[in-house]
């Protein structure tokens, strides 16, 4: 019995720092947010494709506005972090590290080495949604055209194909707070 | 009607998804396939818009755009895989919470003064 004891206690002892970061009601509220401006933006300027209003000139100043919001959220969760990045389980690592090929981020590290922390993952997720983010910025600044003669715009069948994507990353982030307040 | 090319990528995720996280594939079991499947769909989407616009340049989009949805749906991968590991490590630390809790009650006195 004074063994077994003796063992559990170890094997809760040899865990001091905990798995996963502490809940935030600030990310989870703040990645609420983000989806409903992001989304009502998207469709917004979709509707105007091939309109003056519907250019990315016309809209670059929304983009900063939830850049910056995402910039301040990022910065909050890294604040917690030890800025050692994310550590993933090390055959999602394998995984993760063999569908990215070369460009797998420096700061994803797999479980079981000494580098990444707990917080490095929830700075992780943010950053995924900013890059979201930058992605559909240059769709609608370079690459889809409207009208004639052709103007930037985020063409209706691009705006739904990036909503429904973008929107996976913001959804991770808040499943994670999510399971973490219930 | 999910086309045989979406189940197909569909399968294929999953026994991904699978082999890379092993028994704690449970703990995760009804989030991570529905964003596979998801996933699958928008991939297969993807094509079809990009085959509309070769056709009909006022349907779908072009290419270049294709290419960076793709590249979107990589960075959408990146999240839901990393979403997964932490809901694993979640309820990791809530087992190991509840472990700790019930060690306090039933050893009083010795636990409480350790933990």
């Amino acid at each position: 019995m004074r063994t077994l004891l003796l063992a559990v206690l170890l094997l809760l002892g040899g865990c001091p720092a905990p798995l996963v970061s502490p809940y935030d009601e600030v990310i989870e509220k703040g990645v609420v947010e983000l989806y409903e401006q992001l989304n009502f933006f998207v469709r917004d300027v979709a509707d105007a494709a091939g309109k003056p209003e519907g250019t990315y000139e016309a809209n670059a100043r929304r983009y900063n506005v939830m850049e910056t919001k995402l910039d301040v959220l990022i910065l909050r969760a890294s604040s917690r972090s030890l800025g050692s990045g994310c550590r993933l389980e090390a055959k999602v690592y394998e995984k993760v590290a063999s569908t990215l090929g070369g460009s797998m981020p420096a700061d994803m590290k797999p479980q079981g080495e000494p580098a990444g922390d707990a917080n490095g993952c929830n700075t992780r997720l943010l950053e995924l949604v900013k890059q979201q983010l930058g992605f559909i910025r240059e769709i609608h600044a370079r690459t889809d055209k409207c009208g004639t003669p052709p103007v930037s715009c985020l063409r209706p069948a691009t705006a739904a194909s990036a909503l429904k994507i973008a929107n996976q990353s913001i959804t991770a982030v808040s499943v994670v707070e999510a399971a973490k307040r219930n | 009607m999910p086309t045989p090319a979406v189940e197909r990528i569909f399968e294929e995720m999953m026994q991904a998804g699978e082999k890379a996280f092993g028994d704690g594939w449970s703990a995760v079991a009804s989030y991570a396939p529905a964003e596979f499947r998801k996933m699958a769909v928008q991939i297969a989407e993807i094509a079809q818009n990009v085959a509309k616009y070769k056709l009909d340049k006022s349907e779908g989009y072009s290419e270049e755009t294709g290419r960076i949805l793709m590249k979107m749906q990589r960075t959408a991968a990146e999240s839901v895989l990393v979403a997964t590991t932490q809901l694993n490590l979640i309820a990791v630390q809530k087992a190991m919470d509840a472990m700790a809790k019930v060690l306090r009650k039933t050893f009083k006195g010795l636990v409480a003064r350790i933990l």
